[in-house]
């Protein structure tokens, strides 16, 4: 019942991340809707390739509400609702490491949905004949390993924050570091550089760190959760 | 005698500067209903959210069916024994009644439909309408559906008739006392009706500041306390307040107003002799114990 009540409080938000996915997509085909077609086919899959990056680290915070954070009554808002129920959940015959797990896998579960619906709308729509499935694949492998550590930082900051202030800490936090790096020399973002890396140890690297970075924000949410009070 | 089902041992707890538990004891006798008492703040909803595993105690000791709480493990066979009020009353507002009761029997494996549609009936609620629909009062009876349903042998209300009519108040209590006399449920209540608690309950603890100032039987506590009435000839001696078991004296001209905890008679018949006047007995009521209490603790904070 765990995972039916998990999904009830996030539905709203999966319905969300796919209209914000459709308009990623119907984004490029519009802007180059009068474009010559091959050039057309080119700038799409580009800007798509960009975009998927975007919808997936806005799913993974979106879809990241996991952590145990209780509202205190006086908050006030409506959608305070399920927070402050929270106490209830916690009454009952269930421990806060199996709350945690099953609210974190759901999360992970509708995070892994939406991605695999975007690339796989981006593979049936815009066949590459530059782009091997291997090399694909390896793309989505980065991009999904990116988004668990996004969706890791962000469930871990729901172990303290409410919805908002978790939301706005997220953004920030990734905000901050990725300034840094345009500053230090990457004034763009290419694309087909990022889709080179799949071919490169860097991806492999990449794929790693994020992984270890995402377990080192789950490990330290679920520290948190076993420890504080509701 | 019999084992008690809750057993509070010193038990701290702060927030910051803030200390909200500084030393509680309690005993909560098995088969009672234990009225727990206190202003806002005193610590109640803290000693509740501790029994319950939500919060951790900074020292001392909690113990439900003999089990340590602040064991995780322990913890979770606990609650599987227990039902729960939570004071605000918030459940899952996109659920209907009918999907609480769905959601939360598979947690028991001792749900009792019987119960179920018993008190679904008696606290006349619709399952098909949404918990965000209900007022206060009715997720107060969805609460106390979702508490009792699976049989639970102690049950932890915090505030329980908050948000109930008075109709409806005095529905809920005949079935706590019900619940307690006919299947020897412990109900253990916070509350801030008095004159609830004097009605259903037969133990009480006052506390405040964290500290528990009395507790015990109702009737012992209240057969102990008695209030002195009597009127001066002449000037009260001032040393007065010094004889054992003077808890508090008013004064309001020639009229001394005196509570004892202990040796009503012995008190009476000395201050007979000493001050001269009729002495008369009152028993108190469970508000103005409460109230004495409180307050004197109140002043001398």
């Amino acid at each position: 019942m765990l995972w039916l009540k998990a999904w009830l409080e996030t539905r709203w938000r999966v319905a969300w991340a796919l209209m914000i996915g459709i308009l990623f997509f119907a984004m490029p085909i519009i802007s180059t809707r009068n474009a010559p077609s091959t050039t057309a086919a080119q700038v799409r899959v580009a800007l798509l390739m960009f975009l998927i990056v975007q919808a997936a680290i806005f799913a993974a915070i979106m879809l990241a509400g996991s952590g145990i954070h209780t509202a205190s009554t006086r908050a006030g808002a409506s959608d305070k609702g399920a927070e402050r129920s929270m106490i209830f959940t916690l009454s009952l015959p269930v421990t806060r490491l199996r709350l945690f797990l099953v609210r974190t896998a759901t999360g992970i579960l509708e995070t892994g949905i939406f991605l695999a619906i975007l690339f796989t709308a981006l593979w049936i729509l815009w066949p590459q004949p530059t782009t091997s499935p291997r090399d694909a694949l390896g793309y989505f492998a980065m991009v999904a390993a990116c988004s668990l550590a996004v969706y890791a930082l962000s469930a871990c900051l729901s172990t303290f924050c409410d919805e908002g202030a978790r939301v706005r800490a997220s953004v920030v936090i990734l905000i901050v570091p990725s300034a840094f790096v345009f500053r230090a020399g990457r004034s763009s973002v290419n694309t087909f550089h990022d889709l080179a890396l799949t071919t490169h140890a860097a991806s492999g690297l990449i794929i790693g760190t994020a992984i270890a970075l995402a377990a080192l924000f789950f490990a330290a949410a679920i520290l948190i959760i076993q420890r504080r009070d509701y | 005698m019999i084992a008690p089902i809750i057993e509070i041992e010193g038990l701290r707890k702060s927030f910051g500067s803030r200390v909200a538990l500084n030393g509680l004891d309690l005993r909560v006798p098995t088969g009672s209903v234990f009225g727990f008492l206190g202003r806002n703040g005193a610590g109640k909803t803290t000693t509740i959210k501790h029994l319950l595993g939500l919060v951790k105690a900074d020292a001392g000791a909690a113990r439900i069916f003999g089990q340590p709480v602040a064991d995780p493990r322990t913890g979770l066979s606990i609650r599987r024994r227990l039902g729960f009020v939570t004071e605000d009353k918030e459940l899952y507002p996109y659920m209907t009644v009918e999907g609480m009761l769905r959601f939360t029997r598979p947690f028991f494996p001792d749900w009792r439909l019987d119960l179920e549609r018993r008190y679904l009936d008696l606290f006349d609620l619709p399952p098909d309408t949404a918990v965000s629909q209900l007022s206060k009062g009715m997720r107060s009876k969805l609460m106390l559906l979702l508490a009792i349903s699976h049989g639970a042998e102690l049950l932890i209300l915090d505030e329980p008739m908050d948000g109930l009519d008075p109709a409806a108040s005095e529905e809920v209590l005949r079935e706590l006392v019900g619940m307690a006399a006919d299947q020897g449920t412990t109900i253990f209540f916070s509350s801030h009706q008095l004159p609830d608690v004097e009605q259903i309950a037969d133990h009480v603890a006052i506390i405040d500041r964290g500290r528990t100032l009395i507790w015990g039987n109702l009737d012992d506590i209240k057969a102990h306390y008695q209030r002195l009435s009597i009127v001066c000839a002449g000037e009260p001696p001032v040393d007065i307040g010094r004889l054992d078991g003077i808890e508090s004296i008013r004064r309001n001209g020639r009229m001394l107003s005196i509570l004892v905890s202990r040796n009503a008679d012995a008190i009476t018949a000395q201050l007979r002799q000493s001050l001269g006047g009729i002495v008369e007995r009152f028993p108190v009521t469970l508000k103005e114990l409460f109230l004495e209490h409180v307050g004197n603790n109140k002043c001398s904070g």
